[in-house]
């Protein structure tokens, strides 16, 4: 039985095969030219001396080498990076978390509201916003201002380079949108009966929350921390626009050092190879992220 | 009625989506304009002849300036487009965010507009791709700009890679009022003892005023370098690649900056970071509480436009210290324009260029846009009509007076990123004088590793 299936099989399914990467060829061709040569030739450049106008030199590890031990500002952008996330993840997430518990009502307009918090992930880091942000929070600035109203003296919320991350970050914690989102939408799956149940045993809210709405959450808790690490690793629109790196590197992040070494010193070589750096310390953490989940991850369906 | 309102909101969002592409030009913030782009791009069919065997050609001209610039140079260009010589002129602007980025990468691509303005520290990356002019010297009316000046500042290798847009020079400028009002007499021949005497006095009297404005990185590029170069008497880096200051010259330099922070002769740096390359945006600029501001001739601005604070500014000499090895006041071109070697159109470009900085028509309209005009015909005119901005016309003759020096003619990309970033550690007390002196020049000496050729 098994031959003559596979006989079959084999001239019937081959025409359909066919047709099928006829099918997915637009798709597949914009992937290769656009995706998989560039990722690629970034490779091929990291190992080589590379400023644009000229031909690519190649010279091996020198690059990887260089960067380890010759470039303090690899280290501190790491650690600066590091701290960014560290300060911008947990308040983004916690704030998304938040607002989908208050936005998850049946009112009437909470439309309306829904929209409007999600607005500012929209606006991205525009220089619009960032000039806005730059306006905020200089010293002249209108926080200041209010804050002098109720008797604080003035602060360098971005001059100072011991506060200018966290006034970077809070922009990035601004734009908590999408994660809001999601969180609505999980919200919403959560099956109301097993609300009931725990009314019934005589649950109080806290402890609700604390058994069902975050267990059930975790999977969109799961989802949100593997895309937004990816995201803030790479992040660098609004260190670049609000603080240019500065004051003293305090918000040097990785991907602006990256977009210098690029495009400001055209050294593309050099850069090619921080992102290939960049693209496996992503790898590994998301890895150990995903090896965590099968501890603090539950799927109500069962699934893995 | 669903089925036909969600139709017709696929079909505007298509619409809207092809309106935002056909829409291309200009660049991010200031300047960038697409309405008027489309209205100077279509190209005149040259009517009047058909039969004329010449051919018609379209050339591009990149540039980056703020709007009053633009204006100018779109109407130029209408007056250009205007003459019957079967050449073109396209325009292509934007801001200074970006723009030499996109200029390498079209460099890279072959794909750059046929006349692109410069600035002269891109050279080091940019003059192997450059055409050199005395290919096409008639053309472009060569013998207008200065000879010495052509080949000792735009040239490369001994090719002339550009032609100055405009004269530039290191300049202090004064502001006549708050001077006047602290009793600072106008005509001061200053040096940096008198900075920090003057300025302890201003703050001293008001302490809303620091006498001097500017932020790190306006610093390293004008203060840091003319201070090293009256110290040392040699560029930064030499033309044989090696360093031209000492840790002891870099050291002196610190240590007086920590004199004027400590003096309140300017802001502290917490205060003023956050406007790099942007002072001009800062309250204290806008309200004129301010004596004086290290700073270049091509930032007088230009009589009868917005100036952008209440301070009205006087040209003063920059200072130079008794000893000094070399006045430290560059005087080089305010900008180049540049065709580059790939372009099929050098001669139109050329012809254009020739307009754009010769001409009459060309000087009446732009004046001293781009700086004080390089080419002898264009100064003459203005200098005929009385267009010249006096102060900055002063501004300049201090400085060709003071014995200036060219540009450095070996320049890395990285040596303001680490003269900023010293600046700063010194300037928020996290390294002392002599410390940045050493990273200083361990870093210039890595720097200059990775251009030597």
């Amino acid at each position: 039985m098994s031959s003559t299936a596979v006989r079959r099989r084999s001239s019937y399914h081959k025409k359909r095969g066919r047709v099928a990467y006829l099918y997915i060829l637009p798709w597949m061709i914009g992937f290769v030219v656009f995706q998989i040569y560039p990722f690629l030739s970034s490779l091929v450049f990291s190992f080589t001396r590379y400023n644009i106008l000229e031909p690519p030199k190649f010279i091996g590890l020198t690059n990887y080498i260089n960067l380890f031990t010759n470039d303090p500002t690899f280290y501190t952008s790491l650690g600066v990076t590091l701290k960014y996330i560290l300060i911008s993840l947990p308040l983004k997430l916690g704030s998304a978390l938040i607002i989908a518990l208050l936005l998850n009502q049946k009112v009437r307009g909470i439309n309306f509201y829904r929209t409007l918090y999600y607005l500012p992930s929209i606006l991205g880091g525009s220089i619009a916003i960032s000039a806005l942000w730059r306006f905020l929070f200089m010293r002249e600035g209108l926080v200041n201002a209010m804050l002098a109203k109720i008797g604080v003296a003035a602060i360098d919320w971005l001059g100072n380079p011991d506060i200018a991350l966290t006034t970077i970050s809070l922009l990035n914690v601004w734009q908590f949108g999408s994660s809001m989102v999601l969180f609505l939408a999980g919200l919403q799956q959560i099956p109301s009966e097993l609300y009931e149940a725990a009314r019934v045993d005589g649950a109080g809210k806290f402890a609700m929350f604390r058994k069902i709405t975050l267990p059930m959450l975790t999977p969109i808790i799961f989802f949100n921390l593997i895309m937004q690490t990816i995201t803030m690793f790479q992040q660098y629109t609004e260190s670049m626009v609000i603080t240019n790196g500065g004051p003293l590197k305090a918000t040097y992040v990785y991907g602006l050092m990256l977009y210098q070494n690029a495009f400001q010193y055209y050294k593309m070589g050099y850069a090619s190879a921080q992102s290939w750096i960049l693209f496996l310390i992503i790898l590994v953490l998301t890895a150990l992220i995903f090896k965590s989940s099968s501890f603090w991850v539950f799927y109500s369906d069962g699934g893995k | 009625m669903r089925k036909i309102t969600s139709l017709l909101l696929v079909l505007i969002l298509f619409a809207a989506i092809f309106a935002g592409c056909s829409q291309s030009g200009g660049g991010s913030s200031t300047g960038s304009s697409t309405a008027e782009v489309s209205q100077v791009a279509t190209p005149e069919p040259s009517a009047p002849a058909p039969a004329t065997p010449a051919e018609d050609v379209t050339i591009r001209f990149m540039w980056w300036g703020n709007d009053p610039r633009h204006q100018a140079t779109l109407q130029a260009i209408e007056e250009f487009n205007k003459l019957d010589n079967g050449i073109t002129v396209m325009a292509e602007y934007g801001g200074w965010d970006g723009y030499s980025q996109k200029v390498v990468t079209q460099l890279a691509g072959n794909t750059a507009a046929d006349v692109i303005q410069l600035s002269v520290s891109w050279l080091p990356e940019m003059h192997k791709s450059l055409l050199d002019l005395s290919t096409v010297s008639e053309a472009i009316g060569m013998d207008q700009f200065d000879k010495a000046f052509l080949e000792g500042q735009c040239s490369r290798e001994g090719r002339i890679v550009g032609v100055p847009g405009g004269i530039n020079g290191v300049t202090l400028m004064v502001n006549k009022t708050a001077l006047e009002k602290f009793e600072i007499p106008l005509d001061t021949v200053w040096d940096w003892d008198k900075i920090i005497e003057y300025g302890k006095k201003m703050h001293e009297e008001d302490p809303e005023y620091y006498f001097i404005v500017g932020e790190p990185y306006d610093y390293a590029d004008i203060f840091f370098r003319s201070y090293l170069y009256q110290k040392s008497g040699n560029p930064l880096i030499q033309e044989d690649y090696t360093l031209g200051v000492t840790k002891e010259d870099v050291q002196s330099y610190f240590e007086y900056l920590l004199t004027m922070l400590d003096n309140n002769v300017t802001r502290p740096f917490e205060q003023t970071v956050v406007f790099k390359s942007k002072i001009v945006e800062s309250p204290e600029y806008v309200n004129g509480m301010f004596g004086a501001r290290f700073s270049y001739t091509a930032y007088f601005p230009a009589p009868g436009s917005e100036s952008g604070t209440v301070a009205e500014f006087a040209a003063a000499p920059f200072p130079i210290m008794p000893d000094a090895k070399s006045s430290g006041i560059r005087v080089f071109p305010s900008m180049l324009l540049s065709i580059p070697a790939s372009s099929p159109n050098a001669e139109a470009a050329a012809t254009f260029v020739n307009f754009l900085l010769n001409s009459n028509e060309s000087a009446a309209i732009l004046k001293t846009d781009r700086g004080i005009p390089a080419s002898a015909s264009a100064m003459k005119y203005l200098v005929d009509q009385g267009s010249l901005d006096p102060e900055a016309d002063k501004s300049l003759n201090i400085a060709l007076g003071q014995n200036p020096i060219s540009a450095d003619t070996v320049t890395s990309t990285q040596t303001i990123d680490i003269s900023y970033e010293l600046i700063q550690e010194v300037g928020f007390r996290r390294m002392s004088p002599e410390q940045a002196a050493e990273e200083f020049i361990r870093r210039m000496q890595l720097a200059i590793d990775e251009i030597k050729p």
